[in-house]
């Protein structure tokens, strides 16, 4: 990562900024049941690129195997020109905050962050740590143990150990969940400050609000598989075309359709008698969502 | 190195600050060195009262008399032995300090404190026991004038003693009638005192030369045999404090799979021996602390006297390595820090009971003792005795020292292999 990350500079002639990650066709079995199953994504420098499904949909098992925690059964994974992160040197260019809070309770965030860094290999971890939890505003509480630490400081420690050795590359599982929303406003501020100063980001979240506004380039995953990946606007462009119309009532519950004659639909309902609610959404993610598989990110 | 003995160090601060673990890894030792010390008889030779055994050759009232004034002493711990040869093991085998011989010509001695005569106590001692047979030969001597003030109290003693004076007078050729008549004139007045028991006690004898003479034969203790108690139960307390880092550094890995951060180890650009490695580092280190914190208490307090500090060094190093070996093995093998804590536990603690951590070798069965050779224990521990007190040379200590350098490699590979395995 570099302070003055120049995104139009850094873009080769076809206009493409290098890739930092690359999933070719990844495919991973559990008992024979695919979690993924031929997965591709790039991630290039300077892009917050977020995959987006619900529980079970193979995010944090693609995560997993782009850490190199999980052997693909098929396809392959690159990591700044250096191959699989089995590779040592692959893994040095890699910053990962996993979805648990990976710190030592007992330890002060500034002790967990220099024990970090001396893993990492630093050379002056002590001063890697300071300007780590400098970055995530922790500094006036990096000697108190971790343990008396809030959940939303414990996610900004998770993260400033995933920060300091300016990897190139950030896997972030999750990193807002169940954090407060003054936390949540910090962390998305720092990744997207992360990603400007060059780093690419792999962000994996469940918060179509949060992926919305964060991401670059957002890749809806279910049942393991990447059914579309592109902009917010690109992807609202292909699927969103659709409103959502939610209709209430009598004595039943609430019926969703998808349609591209909102006002037909309203019309046909309030014909049919007995409604006693009505909604009408705008497409977003969550369309783009239902359009894709079906059903709702939440359910 | 460096990622190594920064997960050594980081698992060592965990450990201090981890009030529960830190009482089982060095203070649960520490008490059951000194509890079990003290029910096996602790409070023997080497604190307190000095142990000495006390053999009665004459077995005459004025004997008895010298050897109950010496089980009287508050100072001693006497032990009657019925004869030179049983006091003499009992110094041998480090039960007394020393060994007192009242002579069978005790009574004949005593009494012919006129004619010069006086009484040769023989002291056998432990020659590494110095200062304390100093300061038994005092309390001998000090035996002495009280059995010359009894005697000069007894008025038949005391005209036995004049009597036989007056009788070596007269059979001196070479003495003149003047020097003859002087004596006889002073036995008369001496014999006046002793009849009329004027004097008392020691008070009377002052100026006499001391009627006990000590005769101090050093008698070289068995090697192979204990000191005390605690030198039985130090190297069991040990085996307790290497359970103890066993048991904390073999679930020190599930903890780190439960928290995540063994997710961040595996992550970083670290080669996959090097976790492993570093749990091993940091369980040596605290292995190795904890061996110095109860050998220091047990040389100091308790009174344990190590044969070969360079042999110590080396049991506790092979022993430190060969549990650290252990820990690692175990943590690769257990998936939650449940199974870690309770499995290990159980483990080890079987371990420790068949290798002698609970009850010494000596007291188990023969199919037992067999089985033990099983157990890290009780190599550990054997190898600890005889850097101790078995009195063991290199070569008999060098099999101990090479089997439990094989089973702390052998434990570290397989936790390696395991963890590789599992973590990807």
């Amino acid at each position: 990562m570099s302070p003055a990350f120049d995104h139009d500079r850094e873009r080769d002639a076809s206009g493409y900024l290098p890739d930092v990650l690359r999933l070719e066709g990844l495919v991973k079995r559990f008992d024979g049941v695919a979690a993924v199953d031929g997965l591709s994504l790039r991630v290039e420098r300077g892009q917050i690129f977020g995959l987006l499904g619900p529980n079970g949909a193979g995010k944090s098992t693609t995560i997993g195997m782009a850490m190199g925690l999980l052997r693909p059964d098929a396809g392959s994974v690159e990591i700044e020109g250096h191959g699989s992160p089995v590779r040592t040197e692959a893994r040095r260019a890699l910053g990962v905050a996993p979805q648990s809070e990976a710190l030592y309770d007992d330890l002060s965030g500034l002790e967990n962050l220099r024990f970090f860094a001396r893993i990492l290999g630093l050379r002056e971890p002590s001063r890697a740590a300071s300007e780590a939890i400098e970055r995530v505003g922790l500094g006036p509480r990096g000697r108190d143990r971790v343990k008396t630490y809030s959940g939303g400081m414990r996610r900004r420690l998770n993260l400033a150990a995933a920060i300091l050795h300016r990897p190139p590359l950030l896997l972030l599982d999750e990193p807002t969940a169940g954090v407060d929303p003054q936390s949540r406003a910090s962390l998305l501020d720092l990744v997207r400050s992360l990603a400007q100063e060059g780093a690419a980001v792999l962000y994996t979240t469940h918060y179509m609000e949060e992926a919305a506004k964060l991401c670059d380039r957002v890749g809806i995953m279910d049942r393991g598989r990447l059914l579309d990946s592109g902009s917010v606007d690109e992807l609202l462009q292909r699927h969103g075309t659709e409103t959502l119309v939610f209709v209430q009532r009598n004595g039943h519950g609430e019926e969703r359709v998808a349609t591209r004659d909102p006002m037909g639909v309203v019309s046909q309902a309030l014909q049919a008698g007995e409604v006693t609610g009505l909604r009408v959404e705008r497409p977003d993610l969550e369309t783009v969502f239902l359009s894709l598989t079906g059903r709702s990110l939440r359910d | 190195m460096r990622a190594e003995w920064a997960i050594a160090t980081k698992d060592l601060r965990l450990l201090a600050r981890d009030r529960t673990g830190a009482f089982f890894v060095l203070l649960f030792p520490l008490l059951i060195m000194v509890f079990f010390g003290s029910v096996f008889g602790g409070s023997g030779p080497g604190r307190g009262a000095i142990a000495v055994a006390v053999t009665d050759l004459a077995g005459t009232p004025l004997a008895r008399a010298f050897a109950s004034d010496l089980r009287t002493q508050g100072a001693l711990q006497a032990t009657i032995a019925d004869d030179r040869r049983t006091a003499e093991t009992l110094v041998r085998t480090g039960k007394a300090v020393a060994a007192i011989v009242i002579p069978a010509d005790f009574d004949r001695k005593a009494t012919s404190l006129l004619q010069g005569g006086r009484v040769e106590v023989e002291l056998l001692s432990d020659p590494a026991r110095g200062p304390e047979t100093a300061l038994l030969q005092g309390m001998l001597t000090q035996m002495g004038f009280r059995t010359m003030g009894r005697i000069l109290e007894s008025p038949s003693m005391g005209r036995d003693m004049v009597a036989q004076a007056r009788l070596m007078i007269a059979a001196s050729p070479g003495m003149t009638q003047d020097e003859r008549s002087r004596l006889r004139t002073l036995l008369d007045a001496a014999e006046d005192v002793v009849v009329q028991r004027t004097p008392s006690g020691d008070g009377g004898v002052v100026a006499a030369p001391p009627l006990v003479q000590v005769r101090i034969s050093e008698l070289a203790r068995e090697a192979n045999v204990p000191r005390n108690a605690y030198a039985i139960t130090f190297p069991q307390g040990v085996a307790w404090g290497l359970m103890g880092c066993v048991v904390a550094f073999g679930a020190s890995l599930a903890e780190e799979r439960r928290r995540g951060t063994l997710l961040r180890l595996v992550t970083a650009p670290l080669v996959r021996l090097q976790i492993p490695l570093g749990k091993f580092l940091g369980c040596f280190m605290a292995s190795m602390v904890v061996i110095t914190v109860l050998c220091v208490f047990a040389m100091t307090v308790l009174g344990v006297r190590v044969g070969s500090l360079a042999m110590l060094m080396a049991a506790a190093i092979a022993s430190a390595y060969a549990f650290s070996g252990l820990a690692v093995g175990l943590a690769g093998f257990f998936r939650t820090e449940g199974s870690a804590r309770s499995a290990g536990n159980a483990v080890v603690l079987m371990l420790a009971m068949v290798g002698g951590g609970t009850v010494p070798l000596a007291f188990m069965p023969p199919f037992l003792r067999t089985a033990s050779a099983a157990s890290p224990f009780s190599w550990s521990i054997f190898a600890i005795e005889g850097a101790v007190w078995r009195g063991l040379g290199w070569n008999e200590m060098a099999p101990s020292l090479l089997v439990l350098w094989v089973l702390g490699s052998a434990g570290l590979a397989a936790g390696h292999l395991t963890i590789r395995t599992r973590e990807g």
